[in-house]
C-alpha cells in the first residue's frame, strides 16, 4: 500500500503544476483579452502575397 | 413626387459606402472622397492590400467622417505625461482607445503599423476594449505624428478632455480567475481525499490513510478560506457594520461554520469533516460572481463633460495659431472654432457672425445665429465657417460644467433600491440563526456534544449556496440577453431597477427624433436644375430648421454648378413667414402658403411645408416631416397603459401637436426645458415615491439621467459620446422598450421562484441537520444538487422569458 503514498504525491504535483501555469496564464494577460489572439493567430505574414514589390519591412522579407 | 435623375451607386473601393458625389476613378476602383482615396494608395504603396482580403465585409473606414484634426498640443510634456504608458525619452508606449476599430482587417493593419512607418516598434490590438498599444521611437516619431498617422488611416485616436484629468485603467478580471482556479484546484483535490471514505462503507478507511486525507484537505482547503473567499468576508463585514443583514453575511456564517467544524472534527480524529463540500461552495459562489460581473469593455458608463469636450484648441496669438490643451486655455484667450469643432469654454463672438449648433447640449434643433459680442455657451458646435470667439471664462468655470457640481453630481449615487436577495436576506439570517440556537438549546441538557453538532449543522446545510446563486446567474443571464439585444447594462443590478419602473421621461430631439435628420419630399412638377440651384443659393443663408433640411435636401441632390455661383441681392427674411430674394434675374421665394400667394392645401398634419416660387409661379411645396424613430407610436401608446409617460425637450412647442396623441395628457408634454428643470422634474417624480426611468442622448439630459432610478442614454453609435448613465441603448431597440421592462420584471419573478426552490432543498437539509445528524455524505449531495438545479432552472426560465417576449436570444 506504500506505492499510494507516491501515487498521491504525483498526483498533487501534477495538479499543482497545472494550477501553476494557470496563474502563470492569468499573470500573463491571456485572459485580459480573448478576442483577438483568436483572430490574430490566423493572419499569415503576408496573407495575399499580392503586396507591392515596394515593401521594405524586414518582417515581409524573412517570411516562411 | 420629384423623380431625381439617380446615378448608379459606386460603393467606395475604401469604406464601401455609396459614393453620394463625383466619385474618385483611379483605375478600376472608385473612391468615395480623397480620404479614402489616400488611404488606399498608401496601404497598396506598403504592401499592406490584403487589408482588403481579410474580412468579407468593408473594413474600411470612411474618410468623410474624420475631421482633419492637428495633434501639435501631445508634443506638450505636460499633455504627453498623462497620455504616455511610459517613456525613457528614446522609445515610449501609448495606448490610444480607436473606437474605430471594427474587424479584423483592422487588427492586422494597425499591428503592421510598423510596416507603414518604421519608427513604430510594434503594436498590439485588443479588440475588446477597441485600443491599440503601440511602442515607438519617440524621437524619431513625436507623439503628435503618431496620432497624425493614424488618423490619416482612419484610425483616429479619441482623445477627450477626460484623458487628462486621471489616467485610464482597464478594469481587470485577473483576481476573480486567480481565486475561481485556486478554489477549483482545491476543490477537485480535496473532493478526491474524501471520496475513499464516503465509498469505504461501515469498515472505514484505514487510520494511517485517514489522518493523511485529512491533513492533506486542511492544508489544500487554507488558501481557499483565506484567499479564495475574500470577496465574501469584506461585504459582509461592511453589513454589519451598517447593521444590514445581507447575503455575504448569511453565505460568510456558513462559511465559517463549515471550515471551523471540519478542522475540529479532522484535528480530533472525530470525523471527516466538509471540506470538500466547502471548497465546492466558494468555488460555485466564486463562478456566480464573475457571471454575473459581465461587463462591456468598449462602453462607458461615467463619462462626464469632459468626455465630451476636445482635448486641444486652436489658440490665436496675434496672427500665430497654435494647438493648446482645452485645460490650458485661460479667460481672455482667443480661440479658433473650425466648422465641425466644439467650443470648449463660454465664450464672446469676436466676428461678424456665427451659426451654432446646441443641440446637443440644450435639445434646441435649431442651429443659432450668432452676432458679434454675443456671449456664447460652451458646448455648441460651429456650423459656419471659422469663427474667433474671444473666453470669457476658463473651461472650468463655464455653463455647462457647473451642471456637474449640482448636488446630484457630487454625492455618490446611492442604492436607490434594495435588491431582491438583499431583502430576502434581512429575514434569512435571523431565521436560520434561530433555528441553529433552538436546536442547541433542546440538546443541551441531554448532550452538549449533540447541541454543539446540531448547531453547526444547521448552519453548514443552512448556507445559502443556490439560494446565492439564484440572483448572479439571472440577473447574469438577462444583462447577456439584453445585451444581445443592444441594450447595455452598467451591471446585474439594473435589471431589478428596472422591474421597478412605473413612470418613463423621454427626451425628445436625438431620442424620439432621429438627430440631424428629416425627411423631405417634393410635391408638384418636377423642378429644373436651375430653379434647384436657384433654390439652393436662397436657402443656404436661411437658419430655420424647415429652411436647412429642404437645403440640405437640395444640397444632396448634386446639381452641377456650371461653374459660377449665382450672385444674390435684396434678400430678406421675414418671421413666421419665408425668405425672399433676387437671384440673377429671378425672384425667389420659399415660405408659408399664404406667403407665396397660394391656396392652402390639406396636407398631412404630421408634416411642416415650405413653399417656393420662382417669378410668381409657384410649382409645388416641401413636406419636411421631423423623422421619428421605428415603431415609436406602437411604443408609447403601448407604454401609456402601463406607466406614467412624460416628454421633456428642451426644443420649442413645433411638434407638440404630433406628439401630444402619443402620451395621457398635455401637461405630460413639456418644452423649453434647461438641462436644470429636467433634473428638477425628475427629482420631483422621484419624490412622489416614482420610480424613474429617464431616456435622453445628450449633455443636456445628464442631470436628469443622473437624478432617475434608471438612466438610459441612447446612442447611434454605442462608441460615440453617451452621458453617464445606468444602461446604453442601440437606437434601434427603443422600440423593444416595452419587452425589455416586462422581460426585467419577469427576471425578478425568476429569482423569487428559484429562492424558493433553494428553501425547499434546505428545508430537507435542515431535517436531517436538528437531528445532530447531518454526513458529510448528504452534505456534499445536497449541495451540489441544489446549486444545478438552480442553475438550470434559472437559465432555462430566462431564455425562455426572452424567447416568449420576442427578444432575441
Amino acid at each position: 500500500m506504500s506505492v499510494m503514498y507516491l501515487l498521491i504525491a504525483l498526483s498533487l504535483l501534477l495538479a499543482a503544476s497545472f494550477l501553476i501555469s494557470f496563474i502563470f496564464a492569468i499573470r500573463d494577460g491571456q485572459y485580459d483579452d480573448k478576442y483577438t489572439p483568436s483572430v490574430r493567430i490566423l493572419f499569415d505574414d503576408e496573407p495575399s502575397g499580392k503586396s507591392s514589390p515596394k515593401s521594405t519591412s524586414d518582417r515581409s522579407k524573412t517570411k516562411q | 413626387m420629384m423623380s431625381v435623375d439617380t446615378k448608379e451607386h459606386v460603393a467606395c473601393t475604401h469604406c464601401g459606402e455609396p459614393c453620394e458625389d463625383e466619385p474618385i476613378l483611379e483605375g478600376v476602383n472608385s473612391f468615395c472622397c480623397t480620404g479614402c482615396n489616400t488611404v488606399y494608395n498608401l496601404l497598396h504603396e506598403s504592401g499592406l492590400a490584403a487589408y482588403y482580403e481579410l474580412d468579407e465585409n468593408t473594413p474600411g473606414i470612411s474618410m468623410r467622417k474624420s475631421s482633419t484634426k492637428r495633434f501639435e498640443h501631445l508634443d506638450d510634456p505636460t499633455v504627453s505625461h498623462r497620455i504616455l504608458d511610459f517613456t525613457d525619452g528614446k522609445t515610449a508606449r501609448v495606448t490610444f482607445k480607436t473606437p474605430q476599430i471594427h474587424c479584423s482587417s483592422c487588427i492586422w493593419l494597425l499591428e503592421n503599423l510598423h510596416r507603414l512607418n518604421p519608427a513604430v516598434k510594434s503594436s498590439e490590438v485588443f479588440f475588446g476594449r477597441r485600443e491599440a498599444a503601440i511602442q515607438f521611437d519617440i524621437k524619431e516619431l513625436p507623439l503628435s505624428k503618431l496620432a497624425a498617422l493614424l488618423a490619416s488611416i482612419g484610425y483616429e485616436p479619441d482623445l477627450s478632455l477626460d484623458k487628462l484629468d486621471q489616467k485610464y485603467e482597464a478594469p481587470s478580471n485577473r483576481p476573480i480567475y486567480l481565486k475561481i482556479g485556486i478554489a477549483g484546484f482545491a476543490f477537485g483535490n480535496i473532493m478526491l481525499f474524501s471520496l475513499p471514505e464516503y465509498l469505504s462503507g461501515s469498515a472505514g478507511l484505514d487510520a494511517q490513510f485517514l489522518t493523511l486525507f485529512g491533513a492533506l484537505n486542511i492544508i489544500l482547503a487554507l488558501p481557499v478560506f483565506f484567499y479564495s473567499a475574500l470577496d465574501f468576508y469584506r461585504p459582509a463585514l461592511t453589513g454589519i457594520k451598517q447593521r444590514q443583514w445581507n447575503m455575504d453575511i448569511a453565505i460568510s456564517i456558513g462559511i465559517i461554520a463549515m471550515f471551523g467544524r471540519s478542522l475540529y472534527e479532522i484535528l480530533s480524529g472525530y470525523g471527516v469533516g466538509y471540506m470538500d463540500s466547502f471548497a465546492m461552495l466558494v468555488f460555485l459562489l466564486l463562478v456566480g460572481r464573475l457571471f454575473q460581473k459581465k461587463t462591456y469593455d468598449t462602453l462607458s458608463f461615467e463619462r462626464d463633460f469632459k468626455a465630451y469636450f476636445p482635448l486641444s484648441v486652436t489658440r490665436l496669438q496675434g496672427t500665430s495659431e497654435e494647438s493648446v490643451a482645452a485645460t490650458r486655455l485661460e479667460e481672455g484667450d482667443t480661440v479658433l472654432i473650425r466648422n465641425g469643432e466644439l467650443l470648449p469654454a463660454d465664450s464672446i463672438l469676436i466676428d461678424q457672425e456665427a451659426y451654432m449648433d446646441f443641440s446637443f447640449v440644450t435639445g434646441e434643433s435649431e442651429p443659432v445665429k450668432l452676432k458679434k459680442g454675443d456671449l456664447v455657451y460652451a458646448g455648441g458646435r460651429n456650423t459656419s465657417t471659422a469663427v474667433r470667439f474671444k473666453l470669457s471664462k476658463a473651461v472650468s468655470g463655464s455653463y455647462l460644467t457647473r451642471l456637474w457640481n449640482n448636488e446630484e453630481f457630487r454625492k455618490p449615487r446611492e442604492e436607490t433600491l434594495r435588491s431582491v436577495s438583499q431583502n430576502f436576506s434581512r429575514y434569512f439570517s435571523p431565521i436560520v440563526l434561530s433555528i441553529a440556537a433552538i436546536a442547541a438549546i433542546y440538546w443541551m441538557p441531554s448532550s452538549p456534544a449533540t447541541a454543539i453538532n446540531a448547531f453547526t449543522a444547521v448552519l453548514i446545510i443552512a448556507c445559502p449556496c443556490a439560494l446565492a446563486l439564484s440572483a448572479p446567474f439571472t440577473l447574469g443571464w438577462s444583462t447577456n440577453i439584453l445585451g444581445r439585444n443592444k441594450l447595455y447594462l452598467k451591471n446585474g443590478e439594473t435589471t431589478e431597477h428596472l422591474a421597478t419602473v412605473d413612470a418613463i421621461v423621454f427626451d425628445k430631439t436625438g431620442t424620439l427624433t432621429v438627430r440631424d435628420k428629416a425627411e423631405v419630399s417634393f410635391i408638384g412638377r418636377q423642378l429644373s436644375q436651375h430653379e434647384l440651384r436657384l433654390l439652393k443659393t436662397l436657402l443656404n443663408q436661411n437658419t430655420h430648421p424647415i429652411g436647412r433640411a429642404v437645403f440640405h435636401y437640395v444640397e444632396s441632390l448634386n446639381i452641377p454648378t456650371n461653374g459660377k455661383d449665382l450672385s444674390i441681392s435684396n434678400y430678406n427674411e421675414y418671421p413666421g413667414k419665408g425668405v425672399e430674394a433676387n437671384i440673377g434675374n429671378d425672384v425667389v421665394k420659399a415660405g408659408s402658403a399664404s406667403f407665396t400667394h397660394i391656396e392652402k392645401q390639406p396636407i398631412s398634419s404630421k408634416s411642416s411645408v415650405l413653399y417656393v416660387s420662382f417669378n410668381g409661379e409657384v410649382p409645388g411645396y416641401f413636406a419636411v416631416t421631423n423623422r421619428y424613430r421605428e415603431g415609436l407610436t406602437t411604443l408609447l401608446t403601448h407604454l401609456k397603459s402601463r406607466v406614467q409617460t412624460f416628454l421633456l425637450s428642451g426644443d420649442n412647442e413645433r411638434e407638440k401637436e404630433n406628439l401630444a396623441p402619443l402620451f395621457a395628457n398635455e401637461s405630460n408634454l413639456r418644452f423649453g426645458q434647461s438641462p436644470q428643470d429636467k433634473l428638477d422634474f425628475v427629482k420631483q417624480l422621484r419624490e412622489q415615491g416614482k420610480h424613474v426611468l429617464m431616456i435622453g442622448d445628450g449633455l443636456n439630459d445628464a442631470g436628469a439621467l443622473r437624478a432617475s432610478t434608471v438612466g438610459v442614454s441612447i446612442a447611434e453609435d454605442t462608441s460615440s459620446f453617451t452621458p453617464a448613465s445606468d444602461v446604453i441603448m442601440d437606437a434601434d431597440s427603443l422600440r423593444k422598450l416595452d419587452s425589455v421592462l416586462d422581460f426585467s420584471k419577469r427576471s425578478v419573478r425568476i429569482i423569487h421562484i428559484s429562492f424558493a426552490i433553494s428553501i425547499l432543498y434546505n428545508i430537507i437539509g435542515l431535517a436531517y441537520a436538528v437531528t445532530g445528524t447531518l454526513s458529510p455524505l448528504i452534505c456534499a449531495i445536497i449541495m451540489p444538487v441544489s446549486s444545478i438545479s438552480v442553475i438550470l432552472f434559472t437559465t432555462l426560465a430566462t431564455h425562455y422569458a426572452a424567447k416568449k417576449r420576442g427578444l432575441n436570444i
